[in-house]
């Protein structure tokens, strides 16, 4: 920590060092006997199936490239297309709208943009059920409707043309706040040596930003950038939830026109809709690998006193204070909103506004009594702590052996590489041949699929944070105690807990939140809460009540494990992202 | 040091396969899993009756609900274990077009003209009517007087502008929901020429032309839409505007009238009567409604929809889901909902005493209404798109919903020309018919 040499002077030894392979075969058959049971799950789960769905969409129906002309010949698929790119060019917007929130709050010690990435924890459905709430255009209704009005805007903003603002504020607050968490969170790992170079040289703000800031934020924006435009290209849950139904098709997204319209596409069609969009995403993904891959080779932890003068309660310090202030405001609204709503009678929700009389339980009572709710909420908890669990132990195995398995640098950097991409696969891909699959394995009951699949679609992207946390590990302490197998493996997960962590926190909410996987894969028997609460959002008006009360019970359970498990979670996706110190790996 | 590993490595793992094994082994052969299309209070109603029928029978159950999506539910076959047992489907087209995955069931013996709606291949029997709907009713509150003898159309079409040039906007409407819509076409149609209404609803049963007959670029259809836009154009018509109309789901237009009263009246259906005693303090005595009306010498037409429930072929063997189905059609099972309201049951053993509507909501003429095939100088036929399956059925952005939402934003909201949009509506309707 003290030692502050300039990072610039250990560059060119570390790259030098590279791999030294030693004991070839042995320690190759370890390492892809521990890639081995994710391997064989992704490949029946995501693999297989994406190869069915590539193949088919070149000989099914027509056969050729007719399936492909079809596609394009139809305008409501070129409409869906084309409004999912739009997604895939908001979603950059956000990650740059992170950053520079970021930028003044580097220096805080105690940031209150942490709060603002709350609400990754909640899941899409209950976002969209929420701003469909507040801008519903009803007189007294909602909230953000009633300010349009007031300032004179007597658009609709639920209407045609409109809608897209709506959608675009509820993916923002859905994703800013963990851009900027993430940003600064890296920011606070700045190069200050070669800042301080820079200035010496009498570099500018802007050549600074340009040759310093930006490549020691690369890895960060780039794993950000996958994130958000991962949650962009499958982007559904938002879409059914926010938009009225004589809006939806203006704003049909593929992952969307798959799902309603998949069917009577035509199997050739519809397998080539989806090779397109997993092309897309595909691409995208990829793209951000490139900068992954090109770490900040700062070999060091980031000094521990990143609070500068100037920061106190200064004029300065106080109006960037303000600004988080009213920002972490307008941040709460959503839920309030949503809090608000549940706690009014049925009656008094469907008939006034959330922040009108008629308060009262009975909403909770009507979203318990018919029995639906408790139970799957049980079976949802159940499910989402076992995919988590399974996730690591299949996970951990196959991260290591991408970390320090001594695997060829060739194969380690497809393994990669297949993971970015398996990791953004939108489950609507490989559905169809998937269901078939599972239908035919016939493995005990309903459930037990519906955990793999989930487990399956979670382990490449745990195993790309994991293999980034193990890798950072200092390489004398892996290799000190390598001659006993087992023992370096803990030894390196006893340094990386923060990253194993997170991977389980991140996969236990994801399940919990999902309504897509439930959707394709589950159906009744499997019980998931989401799946109750997207049963409300049929009508928005008799229903808000106990629509909020449900999505109020569904959110409490994530938001109060990214709370409590903030901090960790941050520094495992930051050690991720940020080199850890020492020895790393490349 | 390996053991250690071993023991990390068993201590996680045993656990979850155990954990594997209780939640696969959560649900038998007992449990009849049934799809629905309703949400909030109507769920709540049918979860009534499936405990009725669970307490009876014993066998559990697992309901899930489809939404306004069905089509893309029931044709989503990506796994058995999400597929239902037994659904609940809103459009006997779709019924008919899915027949090769049903399983056909026992007859029901009241209304054969309600049967033949389910009819399939083999003159066999798809599905049994569970609920039935009244959807031809302008409802409005008694401080609006009751419409006199002899009222019309051009009457309605009169006092609608009257109450719009006073800024009391005359109708609510829930234009968000395409099915809506599709009500106000086909109640339209069917008082103007009810034979072709008729002839269409067979000729594109599946949403393809089949055989010779009208298209949809007929004389009565363009003066069924040039009917509508006369209405729908009014200025001031809708509380909010056309715009806010758009947005508008059923339900809130049921409070517009009889909640926050922004609006004098709302077309729709008997199953619009909980949403008034349920969500808003307006005296359910002092609720009215009137026929949709027509310009005699037209009938008054009697649109009428329902809910009938299928059994899936996978299913077939499962007494329990055999048994359901066969309850549902029981009075028994109707009576459950029926004394909630907002519900209709084509059985006849199901009598007047049954339902909850007050003796000025004429239940009987309601309940007959549904149940006859064509009563006494008016017309009855079932609502058009629910009899349309394919690329004409309904469902969010597809089909008739969306032809009808477009028309609804060319004429009130864009105001567009009426014919330009009447052409519109036609040649949407042939070109998906025509499977182009």
């Amino acid at each position: 920590m003290s030692d502050q040499t300039g990072p610039l002077f250990e560059i060119a030894p570390r790259v030098a060092v590279g791999v030294p392979v030693r004991r070839h075969s042995p320690t190759h058959w370890r390492a892809i006997l521990m890639l081995a049971p994710a391997a064989a799950l992704t490949l029946a789960v995501l693999i297989g199936p994406l190869l069915t769905t590539v193949v088919a969409s070149f000989t099914a129906t027509g056969g050729g490239l007719r399936n492909y002309d079809a596609v394009f010949a139809d305008p409501a698929i070129r409409h869906a297309i084309a409004d999912s790119l739009r997604w895939l060019v908001f979603a950059p917007l956000v990650c740059l709208a992170g950053l520079l929130l970021a930028w003044p709050a580097r220096r805080q010690r105690r940031p209150l943009i942490g709060l603002l990435a709350a609400p990754v924890a909640v899941s899409a459905l209950v976002t969209g059920a929420a701003f469909r709430l507040l801008f519903d255009p009803q007189p007294g209704h909602g909230l953000l409707a009633g300010l349009g009005r007031d300032l004179g805007l007597h658009s609709v903003l639920l209407g045609p043309g409109w809608i897209w603002v709506v959608l675009a504020l509820a993916f923002t607050w859905q994703w800013l706040g963990l851009a900027a968490v993430v940003f600064r969170a890296s920011m606070t790992g700045l190069p200050r040596d070669l800042l301080r170079v820079a200035r010496t040289l009498g570099a500018g703000r802007l050549r600074q930003a340009r040759s310093v800031v930006l490549p020691a934020l690369l890895p960060a924006i780039s794993l950000v950038l996958i994130m958000v435009l991962v949650a962009a290209a499958r982007v559904f849950e938002l879409v059914l939830a926010v938009v009225p139904g004589s809006v939806q098709d203006q704003v049909d997204v593929v992952g969307v026109h798959l799902w309603r319209f998949g069917a009577t596409m035509g199997t050739g069609e519809s397998a080539a809709l989806s090779v397109l969009l997993f092309l897309v995403v595909a691409g995208v993904a990829l793209a951000g690998l490139q900068g992954l891959r090109r770490e900040w080779p700062a070999g060091r932890r980031p000094s521990p006193e990143p609070v500068e003068p100037g920061t106190g309660p200064g004029p300065a310090g106080w109006a960037r204070h303000g600004s988080t202030v009213v920002i972490g405001a307008i941040w709460i609204v959503p839920l309030a909103a949503l809090a608000a709503t549940s706690l009014h009678t049925p009656r008094a929700a469907a008939g006034g506004p959330w922040w009108s009389g008629g308060w009262g339980w009975a909403s909770y009572r009507a979203a318990f009594g018919d029995g639906q709710l408790l139970p799957t909420l049980g079976e949802t908890a159940v499910r989402a702590l076992f995919a988590g669990a399974l996730l690591l132990v299949l996970a951990v195995p196959a991260a290591y052996a991408l970390a320090w398995g001594d695997l060829p640098q060739p194969a380690v950097r497809g393994l990669i590489a297949l993971c970015t991409v398996l990791a953004v696969l939108p489950p609507q891909v490989v559905a169809t041949p998937l269901g078939y699959i599972l239908d035919h394995l016939q493995l005990l009951g309903a459930a037990t699929p519906l955990l793999l699949v989930h487990v399956a679609f979670g382990v490449p992207l745990a195993a790309l944070l994991l293999r980034k946390a193990f890798a950072s590990v200092p390489r004398e302490a892996v290799r000190q105690l390598d001659p006993a197998p087992g023992s370096a493996l803990l030894a390196v997960l006893a340094r990386c807990w923060p990253a194993l962590l997170a991977v389980a926190v991140l996969e236990v909410i994801l399940v919990w939140n999902d309504l897509l996987i439930g959707l394709l894969f589950g159906g009744t028997e499997a019980g998931a809460a989401t799946l109750v609460l997207f049963e409300q959002t049929r009508q928005f008006a008799t229903s808000a009540g106990p629509l909020a009360a449900d999505a109020i019970v569904i959110t409490v359970v994530p938001l109060a494990l990214v709370l409590a498990t903030g901090k960790w979670l941050v520094r495992g996706l930051a050690e991720g992202v940020r080199p850890g110190g020492g020895d790393a790996r490349p | 040091m390996t053991v250690s590993r071993r023991d990390v490595l068993r201590a996680l793992v045993v656990p979850c396969l155990a954990g594997l094994g209780a939640a696969g082994c959560g649900a038998g052969d007992q449990t009849v899993r049934v799809a629905v299309v309703w949400s909030g209070w109507e769920l709540s109603q049918f979860i009534k009756v499936m405990n009725a029928f669970s307490e009876r029978y014993g066998y559990g159950y697992s309901i899930e609900s489809m939404g306004d999506d069905t089509s893309a539910f029931l044709s989503n076959e990506v796994t058995a274990d999400s597929q239902p047992d037994v659904a609940l489907v809103p459009q006997p087209g779709l019924v008919r077009s899915s027949v090769a995955r049903l399983s056909p069931v026992g007859p029901q013996p009241d209304a054969p003209a309600w049967r033949t709606l389910l009819t399939g291949p083999g003159l066999r029997q798809y599905g049994v009517w569970f609920k039935a709907a009244y959807e031809s009713m302008v409802w409005h509150r008694d401080d609006l007087p009751a419409p006199p003898r002899g009222w019309t159309w051009d009457r309605w079409v009169g006092q609608c502008r009257a109450l719009a040039r006073q800024g009391r906007p005359p109708l609510a409407i829930g234009a968000a929901d395409g099915w809506v819509l599709a009500g106000w076409f086909a109640n339209v149609l069917l008082s103007i020429d009810p034979a072709s209404y008729r002839r269409l609803a067979a000729r594109y049963a599946t949403g393809r032309a089949a055989g010779t007959g009208p298209t949809w670029d007929i004389g009565s259809v363009r003066q069924a839409l040039a009917r509508l836009a006369e209405l729908w154009q009014i200025d001031g018509a809708f509380p909010g505007g056309p715009e806010q109309a758009l947005v508008t789901q059923f339900d809130q237009s049921v409070l517009d009238v009889f909640g926050s009263r922004q609006a004098a009246m709302v077309m729709g259906s008997d199953f619009f009567w909980p949403i008034i005693t349920q969500y808003t303090s307006f005296p359910a005595g002092r609720v009215r409604w009137f026929p949709f009306p027509s310009n005699p010498p037209e009938k008054t037409p009697i649109i009428v929809g329902g809910d009938a429930a299928v059994l899936f072929s996978r299913s077939a063997a499962s007494p329990g889901s055999r048994r359901l189905i066969s309850w549902l059609a029981t009075a028994d099972a109707a009576r459950i909902w029926a004394r909630a309201g907002g519900f209709l049951s084509i059985n006849a053993q199901v009598t007047g005493g049954d339902y909850p509507y007050p003796a000025g909501m004429r239940p009987a003429e309601l309940i007959s209404a549904v149940r006859r095939g064509s009563p006494d100088g008016r017309a009855a036929a079932f609502d058009l798109a629910d009899e349309l399956g394919g690329p004409l059925g309904g469902g969010d952005g597809h089909g008739t919903w969306k032809i009808f939402t477009d028309f609804f934003t060319d004429v009130a909201v864009r105001r567009s020309p009426v014919t330009a949009a009447i052409d519109k509506v036609t040649s949407a309707l042939d070109g998906a018919a025509g499977g182009s």
